[in-house]
């Protein structure tokens, strides 16, 4: 006889994950999930990846032998996980100036002092008392906000969104608490991690998902972008439009197709996705379709490099937020499968589907 | 090797190929020479190439001090290049005091946030 807890297990259902990557390497697919497991410091795969260090090499995680990278220091991503405290020397806040996005942020303090913000934010944050945590949030422009101490204000926290998560000391460089999902923070200014091989053409049929957040950037962004030199052809670049996600679709000629959704979700963690079979393409938001299905017959695309964070050729489209894991393949993946690795894209990023 | 600081650099457009020549010493991975290809202005128009790169803070000790001796700069900029580029031109002497009297910094954190500080504005 079969012991019951052995039937148990036969039974229980297959992990997510294993499902979706199953399905991933069904379609000869690719899964970039950043964590300290998959990135690496520099270009060549040679100092394993660090918490709230730069990203050098990003590789696959379900062994297609694709993989994303970028040699030149600057243009780094960093690996964070969890909530990202922006003030600096936070343990005993000095006045200090922030460079931040224009989307809610909560900034939360101990002590007796207070924080008055000017610049591109306003309001003030009264303490309470040494053992009290009080926040405030607040929606500023983007730019320049000035944080202006007076007394004594300890284990400052400035964090996006509109909720207080815990605490992390900063000194010198921003920190992420390491609780929550792991994810890329791109600055929106010249970060990419550039794909080793193109991975889809024009005249493929494709999925891909991304799981991200945006905070700024440029007037259009690219969390994954395939593409060529001007004119500009593309495949299946999922970014944003402003806030508001989008997909475009583009040939070596003048046919474009360009999908956009009906709603921004400006700092909100989603799932978008794109789905091309034969002409016809779609957008996805959180696993449901947004505008309309597009048929627009696309010709020939000559396609020469693909970026994580940037346009395909890797010089514009900057994205500006964090990007928690991005898969794509290749081939009619049904509804059922797709909505699998939506769902767990979505685990991956904290969006539950 | 723990990035713990961050640096911007910017200099007159002009500069921008000994400035890319001499961040291919600069950046431990193989990849600097890519550096300083986006463009900002400043109040009066003037065009910089601009980088910002995180780093470890004693690399930033190093270029203030670097920035005030052209020749200390390119001694280590020769020494870099002679194991890791030996078949690429250096900058000249003339080129990399130019450079340094030129040169704009910051330290604050993040690309954005030191062009700021140095008065530019991001331009493509």
């Amino acid at each position: 006889m079969i012991p019951s807890a052995t039937i148990a297990t036969i039974l229980a259902p297959i992990p997510l994950a294993r499902r979706a990557q199953a399905i991933l390497r069904k379609y000869g697919g690719s899964l970039f999930a950043p964590s300290q497991a998959t990135c690496w410091q520099d270009s060549a795969g040679t100092t394993p990846g660090a918490q709230d260090q730069p990203v050098g090499k990003l590789t696959c995680s379900v062994g297609s032998g694709l993989y994303a990278s970028q040699s030149s220091s600057g243009y780094r991503p960093v690996l964070r996980k969890g909530a990202k405290n922006w003030v600096l020397n936070s343990a005993t806040l000095a006045t200090q100036s922030v460079t931040v996005p224009n989307v809610p942020m909560t900034l939360s303090i101990y002590g007796t002092g207070s924080i008055t913000l000017s610049g591109t934010g306003s309001g003030t944050l009264n303490g309470t008392g040494a053992g009290n945590r009080v926040s405030l949030t607040f929606t500023p422009t983007a730019g320049s906000c000035t944080f202006t101490v007076t007394g004594s204000v300890t284990s400052a926290m400035l964090e996006t969104g509109s909720s207080v998560s815990a605490y992390v000391a900063t000194t010198t460089v921003p920190l992420s608490n390491s609780i929550g999902p792991w994810w890329l923070d791109f600055d929106g200014s010249d970060d990419r991690l550039n794909l080793s091989a193109v991975p889809l053409q024009l005249s493929d049929d494709l999925f891909i998902v991304s799981g991200n957040r945006y905070l700024s950037g440029v007037a259009t962004q690219a969390t994954l972008g395939i593409g060529g030199p001007s004119p500009y052809p593309n495949v299946g670049t999922l970014g944003y439009s402003g806030s508001t996600p989008r997909v475009t679709y583009r040939d070596s000629a003048s046919g474009i197709a360009i999908i956009v959704s009906d709603t921004s979700t400006l700092a909100q963690a989603i799932v978008q996705s794109t789905r091309k079979q034969g002409t016809e393409k779609v957008l996805r938001i959180n696993g449901g379709q947004k505008g309309e299905t597009d048929n627009t017959v696309l010709g020939a695309a000559t396609l020469s490099a693909a970026s994580i964070g940037a346009y395909g050729t890797g010089g514009s489209s900057f994205f500006g937020g964090a990007i928690y894991a991005i898969a794509l393949g290749k081939g009619a993946i049904t509804d059922s499968e797709l909505k699998i690795v939506e769902r767990y894209i979505g685990q991956l990023s904290g969006v539950s589907l | 090797m723990i990035y713990d600081a961050y640096i911007t650099l910017a200099v007159p457009a002009p500069m921008t190929e000994t400035a890319k020549r001499l961040s291919q010493a600069f950046d431990p991975d193989v990849g600097g020479y890519l550096a300083f290809e986006r463009e900002a202005t400043d109040a009066t128009g003037k065009v910089y190439a601009v980088y910002g790169t995180p780093c470890e803070s004693s690399f930033a000790a190093a270029m203030a001090y670097l920035q005030s001796d052209p020749q200390a700069l390119l001694d280590s900029t020769a020494r870099d290049y002679a194991v890791r580029w030996p078949d690429d031109p250096l900058p000249t002497l003339a080129e990399v005091t130019q450079f340094c009297a030129d040169l704009k910094m910051s330290y604050v954190y993040g690309i954005q946030a030191g062009m700021e500080e140095i008065g530019l504005t991001l331009i493509s």
